[in-house]
This record gives C-alpha cells, structure tokens and sequence, in this order.
C-alpha cells in the first residue's frame, strides 16, 4: 500500500474519532503514531513519544504562550472589563447605539490583552448586557454586539491563534503579530459602523445614553490608561525589535500583575490565576503535542505533495484554491474550536497556498479570520452560547439573529484583505 | 483503590503546585534577563549582571510548567467536537471517556518507555545541556515522572470511567 494511501486512511481514522468525542489533540497523538509506524515501522514511531514532547515543550518559541494566557488571566481578574466598560461608556454613552459602541470598544481591549473569545464576551457580557438592556437596547443588538465583540481578541496581537500559526509555518512571531494589527483593528471599526448603520436604520434598536461631561470624559480615558499602556508596551517592543515575543509576554504578564495587586489581587488570586493559566495552557500544548506527533506522519506520508500535485492538475486558479481552503476552514469552524482547527488544518493545506503562490503571512492572517467566524456562527458557535448563559431570557435564534450583521461585517473585511494584502503586509 | 486514587489526586496537585512555580520563575528569569541586558547597554558594559543560561532555564521551565500540569488536567483540558455525541446517554458518553483515558494511559506508557531508555543513555553518556552543563539524566527523570504520573492518573481516569459504566459508584 502506497504512504499516501495509509495517509487518507489515517485521516479517515482520526476523522472517526473525532466524530466519537475523542479528544482532538488524543485523535491527532493516535492517527499520527498509527500512521507513521505503519508507514515507517514500530520503534522509530515509539521514538517519536521522546522527541515530540521534548522538544515541543522545551522550545523556546512556545514559552510566550502561557505567558500571555497568565497575563490575559490576571487581566480578567483584576476587573478589568468593568473600567474598560465604564472608561468607553463616558465617551460614547450619550450617542444613540453609544454603549454599544462602548462594549465594541472595550471588547477589543480586553480581547486583546486577554487573548480569549469566550472569556472576553463573559467578561463584558457581565458588565455590558444589564446597562444596555436597561437602557432599552434590542435584545438582538445588545447580545449579538457582545459575542462578536468576544471574536475580536482572536486578530488583535498579541493572539494565541497568530502566534501558533507562525510556530507550525515557521513565520516569524513579530511579523505574524504586526500583520493582524491593522485587520485586528478593522474588525473593531467596520463592527462599530455596522452599530451605527444598524441604529440609523433601526433607530428603535437603541436609545441614547445619559450626557457626560469633559470632566467625565477625562476620567473615563484615564480609566482606559493602564490596560491600554500594557497593550502599547507589548506591540511597541516587537514592533521596533526591543523585545522577543517570549521577553514582550513576560514584560506584559508582569506589569498586568502589578496591576492586579494594585487593585487588590492578593496571593489566593494569584494562585487561582495561575492555575487557570495552566489548565487553559494544558489544553493547547495537548493539542500542540497532538499536532507534532501528526505532523511527523504528515511528513512521511507525502499526503500534502499529493495534494498539492493533484490540485495542480485540476488547473485551478490561485484564488479558487484560496476560495476551497477558505470554505473549508469556514464549514469546520461552525463544529471545531478555533485553536484546534489551526492545528489540525493549516499543515495539510499550508503547501498548498505556498504552491498557490500566496503569501504565508497574509494568508494566516485570512486563515484567522475565518477562523474566528466559526465562534458567532450555528450550530457550535462559543461565543453566542456564552452570552446565552448571561442573557437566559434571549432565544438562541435572537442573538443569532444578532450576529449575523457582524457576520456580514466580518466578510467584508475579509473580502478586503483578500483583495488589499497590504492591510495585513503594510506592518510587516 | 480509592485511598490509591485520593494519593494519585493528591501527587498530581503537587505537580501543579510545581508547575505554577515554573511558570512564575519563568516570567521572573526573562524579566530579569531583560533589565540586566538593559542596564548592561545602558551603562555601557559597566554595570554588568548579565547572566548564562537564561534561554536554557526558561525551555526547561516551560518543560516542567507544562509537563506536571499535564497529569491533573489530563480531564480538565480537553477539546472535543460534542456536535454528534451530544444527545448520547450518560452511559454512552462513559464509554467514549474510558476510551479516551485509556487511549492517554497507552500514550503515557509509551512516553514513559522511551524517556526510561533517555535516562539509561543519557547517564552513561554523561550528556549535560549546553550552557548551564546540568546532567540531561536527571533532566530525563524529572520528565520521566511527569509522563508516568499522567499515565498513572489516565488509568485511574480510566477506571473510574469503568466504573461508571458498570453503574458502580465511582
């Protein structure tokens, strides 16, 4: 039997188990090793269990990770989301549709410092949805601002998604966290025109807010101060090459836990944060172990070049082949978490945009994006059922219903990558 | 055997105590590999508390932050795709569990064979790490504990899931 015929039924395999609720990164680990000792032979895939965990987790490239996970934790828990929320809503709170535009803006702060879809629309959802519903908001409007909001931590650097991406491509980290900056902050924007335009058209969707004064305004940016000056810190270090990104995530976990304790964080806390930290850290380096042991069959079953050739000779232009992966990306993403899909997708289809001629980078940042459409949209969708907890009294279909303009906001601004790569390329 | 087991919990949260203070001095050990660099440049070389071995701490930190956090979240960190098995029964989903604790216990094993032959080899090869020269051996026995206790404890996952689907009290 041909390598890349074991390969597909390896994938078969793994596609089976995860069908049965084997966990991801387990289902990977086993059609890995199955596959590599039937292609390769028994002890050089034994070998394997050394060298993978080894030298996954002694690399250096990965030590930011949970860093970032730490400081988006201690972020969380030093309440954050509430002087975000209150900061964003002395500015824009008196405009019609304003304490959306609010939580848009603070979601996209907390998002980026935290670096989690789910815990940021948790976060916000506790502070946002009670002031936007007594301030007679649309159920639609106010749930489905909040768990797009959530999404857009997944773009804005520093990302779990970017970083890993450039791990399992071999791009530089920086590169890939400057690329998302200006799509990450894109996302923010055509989210609050989608507000703005939804309320103009819409006006009984939302009310306006009560008036501030400038005093009042000035108080609320001094609010927004500390977490913003650690987010500046960070991508201000890379960018101008002062720091790596492992030396940008300890600097930032560290201010965020001077922070934290300024605020009151005491040692249970921080003892609770770091166990958090370890439990979410725990998952991805499962998953990333999974996805090592994976891609060494990968390698030996010669399965991309055979789809790269056969790709080839279906003479399919560039973007059609982008147009595949990106559906595909899209149809997975409705039932598979973000992170994990990265890990599972991009080595098989990662040669096949290099032999598309597009660039690596770009197309992470693309990659990502669709990505993160998986969290707001049916049937799986994270994000809409974590504002579903907060907002039990709101039918499913109702923040679906929600979503869906954010949605469309979404695909504009991939369509606009896909046609400007310098929004994503600009930085780099 | 649930004494054994309450010993395995108790062993694991151990680990994560462990782990916590790895990630904690890894954050520590960058942080101070970046102001001794930065007050190196700032005073021209004069002032210098610069150390070696910062990069290789931190891997090894990683290693163990990581690794002995691994046994007590081998059941609270994992990512499924729940969308054709959501409306399974309990006792479906059981069996599902134990394959998956099971399929970790073999993987662990496995792990745990192969890091026996790096202690072995690495002992009587006197291999050290490159900067700081510490034994790779004891380095492979501290990992080798790491791998053997997720295996011990995805056994004990295992059969507790057997357990359940037995309808015995777990």
């Amino acid at each position: 039997m041909s390598s890349s015929t074991i390969g597909f039924i390896c994938i078969g395999l793994m596609l089976f188990m995860l069908a049965i609720r084997i966990p991801i990164a387990l289902t990977m680990a086993i059609a890995g090793f199955v596959g590599f000792a039937w292609i390769i032979a028994f002890d050089p895939a034994m070998a394997i269990l050394e060298s993978a965990p080894f030298e996954t987790l002694t690399n250096y490239n990965f030590s930011p990770i949970p860093m970032f996970i730490l400081m988006g934790v201690l972020a969380s828990r030093s309440n954050m989301s509430n002087q975000l929320f209150s900061g964003a809503r002395s500015l824009f709170g008196a405009w019609r549709g304003g304490i959306s535009l609010a939580a848009l803006m603070s979601c996209g702060i907390f998002s980026a410092i935290s670096g989690s879809s789910v815990a940021t629309a948790a976060s916000m959802s506790r502070v946002a949805l009670p002031e936007m519903r007594k301030h007679g908001y649309a159920d639609s409007l106010a749930t489905g601002t909040l768990a797009a909001g959530g999404t857009l931590g997944i773009m804005i650097p520093p990302s779990i998604a970017l970083l890993l991406y450039a791990l399992i491509t071999e791009q530089s980290v920086g590169d890939m966290f400057m690329a998302g900056l200006i799509p990450g902050l894109l996302g923010l924007v055509l989210y609050c025109v989608t507000v703005t335009v939804l309320v103009r058209l819409k006006p009984e969707l939302a009310q306006p807010g009560e008036a501030t004064s400038l005093m009042q305004k000035l108080a609320g940016l001094k609010g927004l101060l500390p977490f913003t000056s650690v987010f500046v810190i960070i991508i201000g270090g890379i960018y101008l090459g002062l720091f790596t990104p492992t030396e940008a995530a300890a600097i930032g976990a560290f201010c965020t836990l001077m922070i934290a304790i300024q605020r009151g964080m005491r040692w249970t806390g921080f003892v609770d944060a770091l166990k958090e930290t370890l439990v979410t850290s725990a998952m991805i380096f499962f998953m990333i172990l999974g996805a090592e042991i994976f891609g060494f069959f990968l390698s030996v079953s010669r399965i991309s070049f055979e789809l790269v050739e056969y790709v080839d000779a279906l003479n399919l232009s560039p973007f059609m082949v982008l147009f595949a992966v990106l559906v595909l990306f899209m149809l997975l993403g409705c039932v598979m978490d973000s992170i994990a899909m990265l890990l599972l997708t991009v080595p098989v289809v990662f040669p096949l945009i290099q032999a598309a001629g597009f660039d690596p980078v770009w197309f992470g940042v693309v990659a990502v994006i669709t990505v993160e459409l998986g969290l707001i949209t049916p049937p799986v969708g994270m994000n809409v059922f974590v504002i579903k907890a907060f907002a039990k009294d709101v039918s499913i279909g109702s923040i679906y219903k929600g979503v869906m303009p954010f949605v469309l906001s979404d695909l504009v601004r991939l369509a606009l990558i896909i046609a400007f790569p310098v929004l994503a390329l600009g930085l780099v | 055997m649930s004494g054994f087991a309450r010993l395995v919990d108790a062993i694991c949260r151990g680990m994560l105590w462990i782990s916590a203070m790895m990630l904690t001095a890894m954050m520590l050990v960058v942080l101070a590999d970046v102001i001794t660099r930065a007050l190196f440049r700032l005073t021209d070389g004069s002032f210098d508390l610069t150390f070696n071995g910062g990069i290789e701490l931190v891997r090894f930190a990683l290693l163990f932050a990581i690794l002995y956090a691994l046994p007590w979240c081998v059941d609270r960190s994992q990512v499924v795709v729940d969308l054709f098995t959501e409306n399974l029964s309990d006792r479906s989903k059981a069996v599902l569990d134990t394959l998956c604790f099971a399929g970790y216990t073999l993987l662990a094993l496995g792990m745990s064979i192969r890091f026996w032959h790096a202690v072995e080899s690495s002992h009587f090869s006197g291999e050290t790490t490159q900067d700081l020269m510490f034994p790779m051996s004891y380095i492979f026995v501290a990992t080798l504990i790491g791998t053997a206790m997720l295996a011990l404890r995805s056994l004990m996952l295992t059969g507790s899931q057997i357990g359940k689907v037995m309808g015995c009290k777990a």
